[in-house]
Order: structure tokens, then sequence, then C-alpha cells
């Protein structure tokens, strides 16, 4: 059989190889190689997905595949493609079966994901995306931020999935949080030294505070 | 054939090569190098028992030593580094110095079968050496003498053979110019002035092939380790353990700039065939973790995307720290758009030699930074020149907004500088600008004998003795200076408090301690995880929160004895200085606690020997004694100086002054106290044995490590 | 299109169509969505010849250059589980060969620094090095997976001359022929999937979607 022309006279124990020598170029029928394991596997019948037993477990594998993609399921969105949602949710939630699927409420919708596979921040997070209400997001964020770490938001934090804001957006919804005082009145702004914005809350940051956090956490070197 | 003497982790041989006589001898690494375990701890033995102390660091007479640890190449995730030691031609006292090389070329020493390469002498013509396992010779190099470290490792590559690695100077060494470095890969370095050091002995470069192996002595849990420690502890550059951006699977994301910037829709923009999507890099999965990094974005923001081929970086590291880029708006000015590097080098530094007025965007908003920046830093690396962490680039920023070449330099060599170039944002400013420096040049290129005896040239270290009533080292603002020695800060008490201020000011370049900043910078919440888990290895009180941080105490103490060792353990090991130690991880399911005993356990399964940490630390604690000792005696002979305390350790005003109208230890500034420094001071010298009043080892603590010799050294000169 | 051409776009997955899958010659066949998907890539990235596919016993084996990050990991891993020591010279995975200076000009001292990516074993039909072995050494296991039997081998190097690409080396300590064995292990510890396994099991499910 050929040896494609690469045997070398004698043999030799080590051999200093200059690798860029080598070709690239491929004998297509000699590269051929009859994987048992290949073989069997292209002759196994098409694999079957078990169908669910009813509508409820249909829904619930529907919840299921979502948040595998790390999607939430609107169920007033849902409700609205099909009527027959809301039964099917009340029968989900009593069918054992279903155990696995739990709901995440809002002030506008409820929504439905699979235990254990996003994080409560991940939930938080496209929650708020969904329902919608850019003023809500941010200001959510803003005040869990000052509170947990303690941390200013800086705003392209709001251009990252899940929420996708664009910079009109952003700004808008900005402005409308610093105009509305009242029940937002704990939302500032700082700015780091570069000039770029950061939000936090009043309740948890004093400005001193935040300014020189704002400058933290752009720190470079 | 390879040097195989059948240890585990060692490869067994240090390799003496002498360049004025040619000859090459070779002496056993162990017993006589193991108390001070490699890399780090084996240059400073070698400088401390061969190199008189006043010796001229760029000369015949001096010895730089190229060494690696019996973790190098031994497959420990993040341990491809070489450590490169020699005496500083630029910081004050003249005292000892290591480098820290990264790219493949530590693997290359091992693989070849020794622990240590010690350079002699000088070449009587230029030369490189060559080293194929135990074949060692030095071949003609005037070829490439005078090219610049690309061209070098180019042709020298080309040369010996595919799998031969490199590493040269570049025309910086060749003319001795103090803050130079020396090249391998495409972009890693080693500077603190190593490319004079191997200048001034006409050694141009190394190029090494090793067909040996690294013997671990259990095998099967030295991989259980390995791949432990990449599922479930480390996280991104820096183990910053949250990603930057939201990831299905986080519990928390980071609104601090961090070093975990990949994530869905963040994207290597420039990869040959279809940009790829870095996605999601759940903590507990292997084959994401090289995702993570995406350093560029952290360098530049999201416009530099684009611009992205993939990630790059060291030997047997998962994290890939450099990004590689592909500029090709460089292409327009007939510039290489083929770029790789890595944080200040690639973007603060190159830019600080334009006005900021002066840079303009090329194509996007916010572009010019990576224009400029990434052109800077290939220009850098093919001269070889290293930036002192950008002091190099502060020094000239200053000088240049406030008209001191105007004043400083000869009318005629002022003329004949192309200012328009940077006036107009031209990235070929700096060409020329760099040039000048790397080649000695002209009065400017003083700024390349360093900070220290370039602020002493110009009298800018002295308020009395410039117009502009400036003192360099103590100005609040563009200065980042940590002591009057010469070199800047390097994560000190911006993101340490006390504690990262004491570690920085106990070498004699910045220091390349990041245990600290690797967790405050994380992006994890301080109260929910970085306190619980650091008060749970250092008690309470050990750590402070951002800009809001308290008196000193004995937990703040230890936690900077604990880094100040980690550092001088890490570079003998070696390990990366920027990952190591595992202090926190990436897992919610381990409540993101790390593994700080995971660097004995990597010890012991490779040694065969029962390592624990204390015995890791005493060694350091060693090496540490070393570096302490060292530096007294260079003081004393170089600077007439019996008191470190008071001199090296000085640290200066701007640390105390800036933020006038916040008062320390309140919300909303970093800046430290002078006398609580002084305690602070105090209790870490008495933490680490030495004479509270000079900060110098006592004879006792000397002895503990075996170092009678020294504190016998230290006594002649009086100074115990 | 003709029915080769199709590939995996049709359901009926040939014997034919997986022995063609189990080589180079990706460029030109159409892939299908899920397939991709599951191997990480383009159409692109596969016309052009940044991804390459070989059979392993537990599934396919896709190189992708572009996702290679030099990191010689794959080399740690295979030395580290088949040696019980760490080496580039004895992997049975090169990848450093390509990372200083490869061939085409590649490699970081070439001109293209950033292509560099590893070379595996191919598992040939008809192994050059198998034939070249005077002792019968090299054997095909029960998954069809070429192993050199280190009873016979008695290092003369003949394997590493006769493979188009030396694979094969001779180890210096042990003076036995170290090849690939398909265990993996340069697989599972590649940080950036520029090495993977996509199981047989999903191929065929793939390739079965419609």
């Amino acid at each position: 059989m050929a040896l494609l022309g690469r045997r070398k006279p004698g043999f030799t124990t080590t051999e200093a190889v200059d690798p860029r020598t080598l070709s690239d170029a491929v004998n297509e029928d000699n590269i051929v190689t009859p994987c048992p394991a290949a073989e069997q596997a292209a002759g196994q019948p098409p694999v079957e997905e078990p169908l669910p037993a009813n509508m409820a477990q249909a829904l619930a594998q529907f919840v299921r595949n979502h948040s595998r993609g790390g999607y939430l399921v609107s169920l007033a969105q849902l409700s609205r493609e099909d009527p027959n949602v809301p039964t099917l949710y009340e029968q989900m939630t009593s069918d054992p079966a279903c155990g696995d699927i739990r709901s995440y409420k809002t002030a506008k919708d409820t929504y439905l994901y699979e235990e254990g596979i996003m994080s409560e921040l991940y939930l938080m997070l496209n929650a708020l995306a969904l329902d919608g209400d850019d003023v809500n997001t941010i200001v959510t964020l803003v005040r869990y931020n000052s509170k947990v770490f303690p941390t200013v938001t800086p705003l392209d934090y709001f251009f990252r999935t899940p929420f996708s804001m664009t910079q009109e957006q952003v700004d808008a919804a900005v402005e409308t949080i610093l105009a509305t005082g009242g029940e937002l009145a704990d939302i500032a702004e700082t700015q780091a030294p570069s000039g770029n914005r950061y939000l936090y809350s009043t309740d948890h940051l004093t400005p001193v505070y935040a300014k020189s956090l704002a400058e933290f956490a752009e720190a470079n070197d | 054939m390879s040097v195989q003497n059948g240890i585990n982790g060692w490869a067994g041989t240090v390799l003496r090569v002498n360049l004025t006589t040619g000859s090459v001898t070779r002496e056993d690494t162990l017993p006589k190098y193991k108390p001070y375990i490699g890399g780090m701890g084996i240059g400073y033995k070698v400088i401390w028992d061969e190199v008189p102390l006043d010796t001229e660091p760029f000369s015949e007479e001096a010895k730089v030593v190229f060494s690696v640890g019996p973790l190098t190449g031994s497959g420990v995730p993040c341990s491809g580094r070489t450590t490169i030691t020699l005496l500083s031609n630029w910081s004050r006292g003249k005292s000892i110095v290591d480098a820290h090389m990264g790219g493949h070329i530590a693997h290359s020493i091992k693989y070849a079968g020794y622990d240590a390469i010690i350079i002699e002498g000088k070449a009587s013509k230029p030369v490189y050496l060559k080293i194929e396992d135990d074949k060692v010779s030095l071949e003609d190099a005037s070829h490439v003498w005078g090219t610049g470290t690309f061209n070098t490792n180019k042709v020298l590559s080309a040369e010996c053979g595919a799998e031969f690695d490199v590493a040269s100077i570049g025309p910086a060494g060749e003319n001795l110019v103090s803050m130079s470095c020396m090249i391998t890969s495409f972009g890693n370095s080693g500077g603190a002035g190593v490319g004079g050091a191997l200048g001034a002995k006409n050694l141009k470069a190394i190029a090494i092939r090793g067909t040996g192996a690294v013997k671990i002595a259990d095998p099967v849990e030295h991989k259980n380790l390995c791949d432990y420690m990449i599922r479930d502890l480390v996280g991104g550059n820096n183990n910053h353990n949250v990603p930057s951006r939201p990831q299905s699977w986080a519990e928390y994301t980071s609104t601090v700039k961090n070093r975990w910037q990949g994530g869905p829709g963040v994207m290597w923009g420039a990869a040959p065939d279809g940009a790829i999507d870095t996605g999601e890099q759940p903590s507990g999965q292997i084959a994401v973790a090289a995702y993570r990094a995406t350093k560029g974005v952290f360098d530049y923001g999201d416009v530099v995307q684009q611009y992205i081929v993939k990630s790059g970086g060291c030997a047997s590291c998962p994290v890939r720290c450099y990004s590689e880029y592909n500029v090709d708006i460089l292409a327009e000015y007939d510039l290489p758009t083929l770029v790789s590097n890595t944080c200040v080098p690639a973007g603060s530094g190159p830019t600080s030699f334009y006005l900021k007025d002066a840079m303009h965007d090329f194509k996007d908003e916010g572009d010019s930074k990576i224009v400029l920046g990434l052109h800077g830093a290939y220009v850098m690396d093919d001269l070889g020149l290293w930036e002192n962490y950008n002091n190099l680039g502060r020094e000239f920023a200053w000088c240049l907004k406030n008209g001191v070449f105007e004043k400083m330099l000869p009318k005629e060599e002022f003329d004949s500088i192309p200012w328009h170039l940077m006036e107009e944002g031209d990235p070929r400013w700096l060409d020329d600008i760099m040039g000048r420096i790397a080649r000695k040049e002209g009065e400017i290129s003083r700024i390349g004998e360093g900070s220290y005896f370039f602020y002493k040239a110009w009298g800018l270290d002295d308020a009395s003795k410039n117009e502009w009533g400036v003192n360099m080292y103590d100005m609040i603002g563009g200065n980042n200076n940590v002591t009057y020695n010469g070199y800047p800060k390097h994560h000190s008490s911006e993101d340490g408090w006390q504690s990262g201020l004491l570690y920085n000011v106990m070498y004699n370049r910045d220091c390349m301690v990041h245990v600290l900043t690797n967790f405050v910078r994380s992006g994890s919440p301080f109260n929910e995880v970085i306190k619980p888990v650091l008060e749970s290895y250092f008690g309470e009180g050990c750590v402070d929160a951002p800009k809001a941080y308290t008196p000193i105490n004995e937990n703040k103490v230890k936690l900077a004895k604990w880094c100040f060792l980690q550092k001088q353990w890490q570079d003998s090991a070696t390990l990366c200085d920027w990952m190591y130690p595992m202090t926190l991880s990436s897992s919610p399911a381990r409540k993101y606690v790390g593994d700080i005993d995971l660097d004995a356990k990597y010890m012991t399964a490779v040694t065969g020997e029962e390592w624990t940490m204390d015995d890791i630390l005493f060694s350091a604690e060693r090496i540490s004694n070393m570096l302490r000792g060292i530096t007294a005696i260079s003081f004393k002979i170089h600077e007439n100086m019996d008191n470190l305390r008071k001199t090296h350790d000085a640290v200066p005003a701007w640390v105390f002054d800036k933020d006038p109208d916040v008062p320390a230890f309140s919300e909303g500034t970093d800046k430290m106290d002078r006398e609580d420094w002084e305690k602070s001071l105090t209790m870490f010298y008495e933490a680490m044995g030495w004479n509270v009043d000079t900060g110098i080892p006592t004879r006792e603590t000397l002895e503990k490590f075996d170092l009678g010799d020294m504190a016998d050294k230290l006594e002649e000169l009086g100074l115990i | 299109m003709s029915e080769e051409k199709r590939g995996f776009a049709t359901k009926e997955v040939t014997r034919r169509q997986f022995l063609k899958i189990s080589g180079v010659s990706l460029t030109g066949l159409v892939l299908s969505t899920p397939l991709l998907t599951l191997m990480g890539c383009t159409q692109k990235q596969v016309d052009d010849g940044s991804v390459t596919t070989w059979a392993f016993p537990q599934g396919l084996l896709v190189v992708n250059k572009d996702k290679c990050t030099g990191c010689q990991r794959c080399e740690i891993n295979c030395t580290l589980v088949n040696d019980g020591c760490v080496s580039s010279y004895i992997s049975r995975v090169k990848v450093t060969r390509n990372l200083f200076s490869g061939r085409n000009d590649t490699g970081l001292y070439s001109d293209n620094h950033f292509v560099y990516f590893p070379d595996t074993c191919r598992q040939c039909a008809e192994p050059a090095c198998g034939s070249a072995c005077p002792q019968g050494a090299i054997y095909a296991d029960d998954s069809g997976v070429k192993k050199v039997d280190p009873e016979k081998c008695i290092g003369c190097g003949a394997c590493v001359s006769a493979c188009p690409w030396h694979m094969p080396t001779v180890n210096p300590v042990t003076n036995k022929s170290s090849k690939c064995v398909q265990c993996g292990a340069c697989v599972a510890g590649c940080p950036s999937g520029a090495l993977s396994i996509i199981s047989w099991e999903e191929v065929a499910a793939a390739s079965q979607a419609v």
C-alpha cells in the first residue's frame, strides 16, 4: 500500500522531524475508518421522545424546554395565545409529575420555570425584562446592588442580556426616575472620573460613598 | 536524548553558561536548592551566593538567573511561568529584583531538563543560547542583533526548528536601556531591566527545545486536582469568580468592571471563519473556561469585539488572559495589524504618550485607545521596552501636559521630534518616540533610565529643583509612586487597605501580589461572599469594604503577611501571580469558597512528599527574608542608608493626602492615615520578625531560616 | 443536489455518510443545523477547513482551529493519563509543533501569529504505522482503535517515519512507540472546546432531525 512517499531511509529511535514539512493533503480512501460505534449508531432506529400523558404535562414540558434555554414562560402571554392555558395551569399545579415547575409572580404577570435550572438572580432579571417596565427594572436592580454588594450600578449594565435596552431606552427611563421623586426619591446619580454615569440608592449609600464606589468600579490597573 | 534523572517535579539540573569562556557546566538542583523550592528561590540564592551586591547590574560580572520550579510543566493550571532574577539597574539601591515571563518557554526549560539557567560573563560578540535537551551551544546572533524581538524570534525559530521556543531582547536591551524587557511567544515579556542585563552580555536570545518529561509521583491524584481546579474553582482572569454579564446559572453579576467579560453575545468577532460567541461559562464545566476572560473587552469596552481573533496566554493555563487582535485600521498606516497583549501594556501604557485631546476616534466611538494602545504594545514589544507598570507613561504624560520637554530638551532636539504626529493622534508617533527611548537618542530618552534616575536628572524629585515646583513622588493626581524608590503601586491601598500597602512597599519594583485584588475586584458581593469567606480564613476584621476602611488590626496584618509570602511561593513554584491562590471559587455550590490548601496538594501529588501549606509558606518566608536582607545591604552599599523603615518603606504623601475633604477611615476614600500606617508597619515587622525601628530582619529570624551568613554580612555592615 | 451532497439534510443516515464524516472531507457537505450546533461551528468554518472531524469510538471528534488558544493542555492531559508524566514530545496529540513555527507559515513566530491547532491521530483504515511495523505491534482493538502492543514494540521508529503526519513518537525513556489510543483525555481537558466529542447517538439524532 502507498506510504505516500514519506518513508525515510533507515529507522531511527528519535527523529528530529520538522513538522513544517508535513502536508495536510489527505488520501480520502485511506482515511475512512470503519468505526464500529459509528456504524452501530447509524443502524439504530430514530429516537422517539415519549409523548406527554396529557396537555397539562405538555405545558410542563414546554416550560422545561424554555427554562433550559434560559427563558421564562409568561402565563399572561401564553393565555392570550391559547385560552385553555389557565385551566391547564391549574391542572398542572396539582399534578405531582409537574412538581418541578415553579411560578415567579410580579405585579404584572406570573412566570413559569423549571426548578434548579436558573439562578434566583437570573429569574429576577428575566422577570424584570419580560415585565418590560424599564423604570422598575432599573430601580429594582439599583436598590439591590446598593444593598447587597454594596455597589453603584453603571447604566451600561442594562445594555446586556437579558435586558438589551437601547441607549435611548435607558436615558429615557433614568430621566423619568430622577424626575419622579416620591417613592423613587432614594435613587440618585453619580459619576466616575471618566464621566460614566452610575445610579445608587440613598437608602444604602451616601453621595460621597457612591462617588468613590463609581471610581472604584472603573479603576483599571 | 533529554536529561532524565528520575526526580518527581524538579528537572534536577541547574545549567550554568559562562558567556566569557563559553563553558557550560551543570550541578544538581537537589538537595542544595530544596529549601528555596525553585524559581525565585533559586534565583535569589544564586545572586546572594555569587554576586557581590555592589556589582553593576548591566555588566560582565553580573548574573541573570532564569528559573522554574517543581510545579512548572507538571500540568498544574497556570504554571507556565519563568522567573528571571537579576540586580536592578534603575530602582533606588540597585538591589535584587525578579521579572516573570509567561508564554510557553517555561515548559521548554523543564522538558529540556533544567530547573535553572544561570547566565554569567559576557560574550565577545552577539550570540544566542541554543539549548536542545543536553546539547547547549552559543550561536552567532549578528544577523539578528539590531533587529526587533518579533523578527529575532521569527528568524531564530525558523533557524533552530519548529519545536524550539524563543525569547529575545530588542534594541532597548542592546542599548542598555533600564526600562527594557525580554519578549517571547507574541507579547509575553519579562521586564525590570532584563533586556539591558542581557544586552550588556551580548546575549540576544535563548532558543530552547526539550524532549523530556516532568515526572509525577501520583499522576492519578494530580490529574484529579488539575481537573478539580479548572472545573470547580477557577473563574476568569485574576480568578474573578463572578461574571460581568448575566448568565442563567450565575447568582451574582459584577457591576464593578471585572475580568470575566465573556458572556452571551460577547464575541470573538474577528475569528477567521465567523464570529464566535463566548456564550455561557458555568462553573463546573471545563470546556468553557477559556471564554471567560475575553480580556479585550475589559481593556477597551465592547467596541473591541470586532477585532478579537481569539484569546491567548501561557502554557497550561485555561484562563487565556491575552486577547489576540486583528486591527485592520492599522493597515491604513502601513502598520502591522496582528497584535496581542493585555492590561497596561495594551492600553493605558501607550496612550499615555498622547495628550487626551489629541486622541480621536478612527472608525467607532471610543476606538482610539484600541488603535493607539495596541499599536503601541506592538512597538514596545518589538523594541523590547518595559514601562515600569506605566510609570514611564505617566511621566511622559505629565511632561507633555506641562510643557516640560520644551524646557528640558535642547532646542535642536525638541524641533527634530515630530510632535505633529502626536497632535494628530497618529499611531506612527509611537514608533518615533519609543524608538528614541529604545535607542537612547537624545535627552528625551533619559526617561528610559526609570523614574528614580530620571527624576533626579531633571530635578523632578525635589520641588525646589524644578520650575514647576513639583515632587513627582508626592504629587496628587497622575502619580502612582508607592515609594521613593522609583516604581508605582500595583494593587495597593486603593484595593486592599493597609494590607495592600504593606506588601507593595516590600519589593524593589512594582509588586506582583494580586492575592487581595483578586477577591476585592471579583464582582462578588462584599457582605454576602467576600467578608464571610475571608474571615473564615483570617478572622474578624481582616477585610474592609471598598472605600470604607477601618484602622489596622492583627488580622489585617496576618492577611498582609500571607499575601506577601504567597508571591514568593508562586514565583518559586512557579504559579501565575495573577491567579493564585484559589481564595474564592466560581462555584455557587461551594458558596464561592476556594481552596487555599490546593497548592500543597499539588506539591504532594507531584513530588510524592507530604507537603502542607505551612511547609510551603516557611520556605516562602525564607525567601522573603532573603529579599529583605539583600535590600538592606544594597541600600547600605549604594545609598549609605541604615534604616529601611525610614527610607525604602517610606510612603509618598499623596497616599495620605488624597481626597482632602474626606477623613481617612470613613466611607468614600481609600486614603491612609500616617499614624495608623506607622502602627501597621510596626505590626508587620513584628509579624515578620524584623527590627521594628529599622525594618531589617533580626539575627534570630535569619538563623531560623538558615540565613546565618546573611546575618553575618548585615552585622559586618553595622545594620544589625 | 446529489444524494451524497445533501448529507445530514436527509433523514436516512447511511453508512457511507457516516464514513464520509469520519475524514477530513467535510467541505462541500451540507450539514444540518442541529449537527452544526452540536459541533459548535458554522457551515463557513467547515467549508474553509477550520473544522475537521475524526471518528472516535465515543463519537465524532471535532477539531476547531479557530477555538484553539494554545494552552497545550491537550498534551498535558494526554501524557498525564497515558504516561504518568507530563511532556510535549511524547504526547499523542500534538499542538506544540504548530504553536511556534508551524507549517504553511502558521504559529506564534510566523506571520499568521494566531493560527495554531492540535494535530490528532487519524486512525487510518489501513494505517501506515501498522503496515510499517516490523514486529506487527500495532493492532486494532474491538472498537477499531489502533494501539501499540508494548510487549512487541522494539522502539525502532518505523511507525514514526511511516506516518504521513509523524504522529507516533518513540518514548525515549521506555523505548516504546506512543500513539493515540483515543482515550479522550485531550478532549475532556480542552478549556475552549477546540477539541470536542459528540456522541454517535447525538450525531444520529441530529442527522435524523427534519
